[in-house]
């Protein structure tokens, strides 16, 4: 193994920094702003956020965000940001954290979760408000649920490529039965996480295998229609809509109380929200990004033997056609835990978080496994 | 959207990518294997940086002492 060296990409700098202290509002912004767009201009260096906060607006927290990824004249690449979460990240803040490019916590930190809030509502409520206000707070944990997952999944996928070794092991413990990998992950997982958090990893694998099997009909229909990226967007979205349509009638054909009108309206938006998202460019973008990284992880031992023999220019799309749906899997499984995340309140301790792929790395923690030590100590050529 | 983050292609994350191939290269899909070498290298008593800055801080605090 070559010398390790330090990597400032992924490791905070204090004399870069910028503090997020208590409840995160108009003051704090203003309070922040002038150093931030200072920082941004006077180098492209990344900037480090230490956060000890109980949260607070969401809409000032995201103008913040804003600001650190600022632009310059001469370059569009926002400066990296490196995220270190101090004692309590909650609500907003940790929206922050995760949404660092590199998320780091202490040891002792308490990270929290939860779905959108709305406070001050003035108006009399009455049933047609009611009914807006419900529907406005389900569409934007949908929207949160997506966005923190896309923020996230590099992380949960580490976690994947992590764990995959031990997959062999727990599918002989348990002979006789199929274990998907998104399964054996959750096994994997079992007793590295608390029993708050495994009570959630199991709700979401039930969630998910539904999405597996929506996203199989989907992807078939889709095949099947051939040109489908000549299609129209309303065409699409249509194509969508009848296979979720198809897909409800069927799980509850022996229902016969169950009807559309009464229970599905909700569970189909729901579903096409994540359908569009899962066939959209940048979807396709990640998956090839993740292909990229970790491909080779995720071979078969009797695939890995064939892959060494592909010439080199075949490599990519080889890989691609053999891992895609293996990552899909899991990316079906970490939406379904970012959805939970959304609904009650969750608090995490720092090794949770790291486990379910909010954070990177937990400082002083060097048992766990992070993108940090794969820069610093990786082989030379 | 709150919290957009776009498709990271920064230096840093090619760093990353082509450390991950580095030790596919190295150690097979068995990440264990390499972790466990980096436990090694962390406790062993050179430390685990060469940053010259941290090397030389440790020179300095020995000196104090």
């Amino acid at each position: 193994m070559s010398e390790p060296t330090v990597n400032p990409h992924f490791r905070p700098d204090p004399a870069r920094a910028i503090h997020i202290n208590g409840t995160i509002g108009r003051e704090l912004l203003d309070e922040l702003t002038p150093r931030i767009v200072a920082m941004t201009l006077q180098s492209r260096a990344p900037i480090t956020l230490f956060i000890n906060s109980p949260g607070g607006s969401v809409f000032y927290a995201d103008q913040i965000f804003r600001l650190l990824t600022l632009p310059t004249q001469d370059s569009g690449a926002p400066c990296r940001l490196i995220v270190v979460g101090l004692s309590l990240v909650a609500s907003a803040a940790s929206d922050l954290l995760v949404a660092g490019d590199y998320a780091l916590a202490y040891p002792y930190s308490t990270i929290m979760c939860h779905g959108v809030r709305q406070s001050g509502v003035d108006d009399e409520l009455t049933r047609e408000r009611a009914i807006d206000l419900a529907k406005s707070l389900a569409s934007t944990n949908e929207q949160y649920a997506l966005q923190l997952a896309h923020n996230s999944i590099a992380r949960f996928m580490f976690r994947y490529a992590f764990l995959r070794p031990e997959f062999e092991g727990i599918r002989a413990a348990r002979e006789g039965q199929v274990y998907s990998d998104a399964s054996c992950m959750l096994f994997a997982l079992k007793d590295r996480v608390s029993p708050q958090l495994w009570k959630l990893l199991r709700e979401a694998m039930i969630r998910s295998l539904d999405n597996d099997i929506l996203d199989d009909r989907a992807s078939q229909t889709i095949k099947a229609h051939g040109s489908v990226g000549e299609l129209p967007a309303a065409s699409f979205e249509a194509l969508l809509l009848k296979c979720i349509v198809d897909h409800l009638v069927d799980n509850h054909k022996e229902e016969a109380e169950w009807s559309l009108r009464r229970a599905g309206f909700n569970k189909i938006e729901e579903n096409f929200e994540i359908l569009i998202d899962s066939h959209a460019e940048r979807h396709k973008e990640q998956i090839q990004k993740l292909t990229n990284r970790w491909g080779e992880f995720f071979l078969e031992a009797t695939e890995q033997s064939e892959f060494t023999a592909i010439i080199e220019g075949d490599r990519e799309a080889w890989l691609l056609d053999r891992v895609a749906h293996k990552i899909r899997s899991i990316w079906f499984l970490f939406v379904s835990i970012c959805r939970l995340l959304q609904e009650s309140d969750h608090y995490f301790s720092a090794e949770d978080a790291y486990w379910v792929g909010l954070i990177d790395e937990i400082i002083g923690r060097n048992d766990l496994p992070s993108p940090r030590t794969f820069v610093e100590f990786a082989p030379s050529e | 959207m709150p919290f957009v983050r776009e498709i990271d292609n920064s230096v840093a994350e090619e760093e990353l990518t082509r450390a991950v191939r580095k030790v596919y290269e190295r150690y097979g899909s068995d990440l264990n294997a390499f972790f466990r070498d980096v436990q090694e290298r962390i406790s062993s008593p050179k430390g685990n940086t060469t940053n010259p800055s941290v090397d030389q801080a440790v020179s300095d605090e020995r000196t104090d002492r």
